[in-house]
């Protein structure tokens, strides 16, 4: 029993000898062209991920961010000051023609 | 080894690809499919080889000879394709949840270069070439299927002749172990 298992064995070990080479399909250098050109393309978005991953540049943006965002609430303040007082003088002005109308109307009373 | 004339040259430049792809596809592919078991993978390992070739043409300093060069990256490139299918096969969501259950020990991989009555023999010699450690393996199945010599594998696998034969004998001596089980497993 112990014999026929080796020969098995032997047989199986050898059963690789003389093997012939596979090949792979046609048009491999094709394939493999288009390939490189879908890494080339790839290359230029890594690059410039590569470059926003750099903590300067990361960092730099940040703060750039910040700034316009400070820039904005500012402006956002300054027009609504502006807005108000030129609201205040519109009231002023339409008060002081009312009160102007008043003044002629009790002063000039007719006979 | 018999080189082809665009392996002797000094400095290979990435004119002389579409060459190298043209000497060089059988022997990548063979290589790859031999490490990988599986023919579309096998494909997918020889692109990527040939990607990685044209990337470092650049910078090959001719310390090895371009075909020694480019059967360390296949055999690297084979590997770790490997692992990471298995690491795909074993990360499963359902097999995470439920727990690993181990793959049935089946031979499916049948090499086209294989003669007809030896296939069934020949695939089980495969599936139990899985189970060897992979520098074992490399050196086993460099010399047995592409046919190089010890030296060459020596230089391939950046080791001595020495580690290389014993290598060999370990490879041969883990086979016999794991078909032996195999046999009173599955025939007993």
């Amino acid at each position: 029993m112990k014999d026929i298992l080796n020969d098995k064995i032997d047989f199986i070990l050898s059963s690789i000898d003389g093997i012939a080479k596979a090949s792979p399909k046609p048009f491999l250098l094709t394939r493999i062209n288009a390939g490189l050109n879908s890494v080339v393309a790839e290359t230029v978005w890594a690059q410039i991920a590569f470059f926003l991953k750099k903590p300067i540049v990361f960092g730099f943006t940040i703060l750039l961010l910040l700034f316009i965002n400070i820039l904005v609430i500012k402006s956002i303040k300054n027009r609504s000051e502006i807005e108000n007082i030129a609201k205040t003088a519109t009231t002023q002005k339409y008060d002081f023609a009312i009160n102007v109308s008043v003044l002629y109307d009790t002063e000039n009373h007719e006979p | 080894m018999n080189q082809p004339a665009i392996f002797e040259k000094v400095q290979p430049s990435e004119d002389d690809f579409a060459g190298i792809v043209n000497e060089s596809e059988q022997m990548v592919y063979n290589t790859a499919l031999i490490i990988v078991q599986n023919e579309e993978d096998a494909e997918d390992v020889t692109q990527e080889v040939f990607l990685k070739v044209y990337e470092g043409l650049k910078s090959f300093r001719n310390e090895s000879s371009l075909s020694t060069w480019i059967y360390r990256i296949t055999i690297t490139t084979a590997l770790d394709f490997e692992k990471q299918k298995k690491r795909q096969k074993r990360g499963g969501l359902m097999q995470r949840v439920f727990g690993y259950a181990e793959a049935v020990e089946k031979p499916d991989f049948f090499h086209p270069g294989v003669a007809l009555d030896k296939k069934e023999d020949a695939a089980v010699l495969f599936m139990a070439l899985k189970k060897l450690p992979e520098k074992q393996r490399t050196a086993f199945l460099l010399h047995k299927i592409e046919g190089l010599t010890n030296k060459e594998i020596a230089a391939i696998m950046e080791t001595s002749l020495l580690a290389v034969e014993s290598l060999q004998v370990r490879a041969k001596n883990n086979l016999r172990t794991h078909l032996k089980e195999y046999y009173k497993k599955h025939f007993s």
